[in-house]
């Protein structure tokens, strides 16, 4: 019988719609997308096309490009497992903790989304260099984030803490207590209850904020540039060497490093989405 | 005791990470007194960028959400073959970073691509100019509009408006009177969005704007010139203004928020 | 108004047909049900009539024009959904004239003339004082009569109802159908009436058409398929119920 009801299904659903504007509103967007999205993705898919393997290989395996990448990914990583530890937490305490400032704290977790990114970098600037109130008092220490791997680790700390907390936020607001309490009732200790209770319940949020995070950090160039000192080999993110090979005309090679970033935020996009319906089909049982 | 811990540590960071650095800035810009800071802001190439900002998103503003809607209504009002493909195209710019978008756009549109090539015995330049800066600046904020307006639209239905139909309504009149009002503060939450990036944009941009001093540089682009230019003054001044704008966006955005059916609680 | 239906097929995506030929006449002033179980393609016909679905076979005349191949809005014909599909952001005064306020600024009433016959129309459902409401404001059997009225605001030329009644509690059931059968007779409509309810159709139509699959079973007065079923069918669903 299943072989019967699923065609009409399908037929409900591609029903044509007998409302008006489907061509008006189609070609507009088709139109758009075309020259905005398409055109300009194919333009990197040709310039890569034209691009023979071992000239890709010499581009990528460039001392300089292997340095940007390291200090890219590195830098990308801790700030990710950083945004993962205090997006939790942040996350945390707005949903379950009532105090004055909530609200305002709440507003403030989307500044760096609403901050321009060259704003964030030079506010950065003036906060972690020698004269700023946080570079002022590391100084004395020996201690030096401004000009080094660190500042980009800030910069990347900054701009991408808005999507863990985010991901993560809708999670805790739907975590059932009655589960909570029946551990205790168990006799789970609170750690217990936190480890095996609500953290794999709230898996998926961190993974999807923790991933969007380490994709934006990759990206991310305004805000790192000003902050980065950008000293190639040591502080030269991956951005920054595309914009240096563009201004010299190399395209090819801009091309190449930009189709390498690009490949990895999406396999990592894609990574998590994929995990994300793993995940989400153990909790809610069902395909 | 745990709730404070928890409490104290959660706004520490907030102020530590987010608070600190935009209060460094108002520091740094009024350091030497509101006068100097006046004076820094009116600056001709300041305003220069300032008014180039404004007009590219005066420009961008109106095509995102004639866009924003059309592929919102396409999508969640008809089936057709590549609709997912085309929902999924939409969304890619979040996932490009600017350095990249801005290449990409290089790559086809500039004088070595093959569009912007086809274009250049006509006299035609794209790149290295306003429309250089407004389509890297529609690419950025192409998904915004949509991406709010969309669930909306699913979830509202279309009975209301095949009712509209069955009572003589007109495309448009239908779209105005019953779409419309339902879908509103949706558009217009998208909208703030799509605004805000508009404006801050600065990677994707500096690929594309060919960093004329006083005809290209826009704000975000002109803050970066006077802090290599070690006029850390003026490019403070120019800061302040962004950051304002950003607060300004987000008191809009948690005002509109407050309607938007998807975002908060119902009117 | 008279309605001849003839011949009219209608398949989604090359799937078995949900509709087969069928051809039925309804007669000026009359009250018609379609009557069938889900998938019986009666939900499919309304929508033909309603012009909210072509079919790909068939003619449908109006008091003997073909109106095949006119759009959902031209016909005229007030319909009234499962869901009410009430306006949500309209007051019910609004909703019941927003058929007036759409129409061409040639054939448009005045803004006064619009207000009077919303002012009948509410006082037909006895909702004069509910006119300011707003459909989230009203019960279920409320808003069933202001989507009739709505229907009926543009002086339809068929009236279509859509399960008017599934939404609503028995009780409530049972008192609207006198209601809507009267204020059918009082604007002298000709109405289509689609249900599963076999008790809902036999109380209020002139005539039910049974529809399986596709087709029409019988089509025939409450007291014919009650003597006199054609097929097993019928008889089976008429007893059912």
């Amino acid at each position: 019988m299943p072989i019967l009801q699923t065609p009409i299904d399908a037929i409900r659903r591609r029903r044509r719609s007998p409302l008006p504007g489907l061509g008006l509103t189609l070609g507009v967007t088709v139109t758009f997308v075309t020259l905005i999205v398409l055109l300009p993705l194919s333009g990197l898919a040709w310039q890569l096309a034209g691009l023979a393997p071992s000239d890709y290989l010499f581009v990528m395996t460039d001392a300089r490009t292997l340095a940007a990448l390291r200090v890219t990914i590195s830098a990308a990583l801790l700030a990710t497992l950083l945004n993962g530890i205090f997006g939790l937490l942040l996350a945390w305490v707005l949903v379950r903790y009532r105090f004055p400032g909530r609200t305002a704290l709440d507003a403030l977790v989307d500044l760096p989304f609403a901050l321009p990114t060259s704003v964030a970098g030079i506010a950065l600037v003036a906060l972690y260099a020698e004269d700023g109130w946080i570079g002022g008092l590391l100084a004395p220490l020996g201690a030096q984030v401004a000009y080094t791997w660190w500042g980009i680790v800030i910069a990347m700390t900054f701009t991408s803490i808005p999507f863990a907390v985010r991901a993560i936020q809708p999670l805790i607001e739907e975590l059932d207590p009655a589960e909570e309490a029946a551990a205790t009732t168990l006799g789970a200790s609170r750690w217990q209850t936190f480890r095996s209770i609500t953290l794999p319940q709230l898996s998926p949020g961190i993974l999807t904020g923790t991933g969007l995070s380490f994709v934006r950090s990759l990206g991310e160039f305004g805000a790192v540039i000003f902050i980065a000192g950008n000293i190639p080999y040591e502080t030269e993110i991956a951005s920054l060497l595309i914009v240096i090979r563009l201004d010299e005309f190399d395209y090819p090679a801009a091309a190449a490093i930009a189709g390498t970033m690009l490949a990895l935020s999406l396999v990592v996009l894609v990574a998590i989405n994929m995990a994300q319906t793993r995940l989400y089909r153990r909790l809610e049982g069902g395909t | 005791m745990r709730r404070i811990v928890l409490v104290s540590l959660a706004i520490l960071f907030a102020i530590v990470v987010i608070v600190l650095p935009v209060a460094a800035i108002f520091t740094r810009a009024f350091a030497e007194g509101l006068g100097v800071w006046a004076q820094a802001v009116t600056e001709p190439e300041t305003l220069a960028a300032l008014r180039l900002t404004v007009l590219t998103a005066l420009i961008v503003l109106p095509i995102n959400i004639v866009f924003g809607l059309c592929a919102a209504w396409a999508i969640a009002r008809f089936r057709f073959p590549g609709r997912r493909a085309l929902l999924v195209l939409i969304e890619v710019p979040f996932a490009i970073s600017p350095i990249v978008a801005g290449l990409c756009f290089l790559l086809i549109y500039g004088a070595y691509g093959p569009v912007g090539g086809a274009l250049q015995p006509y006299g035609v330049q794209l790149m290295f100019n306003l429309t250089g800066i407004v389509l890297v600046s529609l690419f950025v904020t192409c998904p915004f509009v949509m991406r709010e307006v969309l669930p909306v639209l699913a979830v509202s239905g279309e009975d209301e408006e095949r009712a509209a139909l069955t009572l003589g309504a007109s495309g448009w009149q239908i779209f105005r009177f019953v779409t419309f009002p339902n879908i509103t503060w949706a558009l217009v939450y998208g909208a703030i969005l799509a605004t805000a990036r508009a404006i801050g944009e600065f990677g994707a941009v500096s690929v594309v704007s060919g960093a004329i001093r006083g005809q290209t540089m826009t704000l975000p682009l002109q803050i970066e010139l006077l802090y290599n230019d070690y006029n850390t003054t003026g490019a403070f001044a120019a800061a302040t203004v962004l950051a304002l704008l950003a607060l300004v966006t987000l008191v809009l955005r948690g005002l509109v928020s407050v309607f938007h059916p998807a975002r908060g609680a119902a009117p | 108004m008279s309605l001849e239906i003839d011949r009219v097929s209608k398949s989604f995506d090359g799937a078995a047909s949900v509709l087969e030929e069928v051809s039925l006449d309804v007669a000026d002033g009359e009250f018609l049900a379609l009557l069938g179980p889900s998938g019986s393609g009666k939900t499919t016909l309304l929508n033909v009539i309603s012009g909210l679905i072509r079919p790909d076979a068939g003619r449908l005349c109006l008091d003997g024009r073909d109106i095949t191949d006119q759009a959902a809005g031209a016909r005229r014909f007030g319909m009234v959904f499962q869901s009410y599909a009430l306006f949500r952001h309209m007051s019910v005064a609004q909703n019941v004239g927003f058929g007036l306020r759409v129409l061409p600024r040639s054939e448009r009433p005045s803004r006064a003339a619009r207000r009077a016959r919303v002012a009948e129309l509410l006082g037909l459902i006895e909702m004069e004082d509910l006119a300011d409401r707003y459909p989230a404001q009203l019960s279920g059997g409320q808003q069933q009569r202001v989507a009739m009225a709505r229907a009926l605001a543009i002086s339809p030329r068929l009236l279509l109802l859509d399960e008017p009644f599934s939404a609503l509690d028995a009780q409530v059931r049972r008192s609207l159908r006198g209601s809507v059968r009267d204020l059918q007779r009082k604007v002298g409509v000709t109405a289509i009436l689609v249900t599963h309810d076999q008790a809902e159709a036999f109380e209020i139509a002139d005539r039910v058409a049974v529809m399986n699959a596709g087709r029409i079973e019988q089509l025939g007065t409450p007291d014919d398929l009650r003597s006199r079923p054609a097929t097993p069918f019928v008889k089976d669903f008429v007893e059912q119920g």
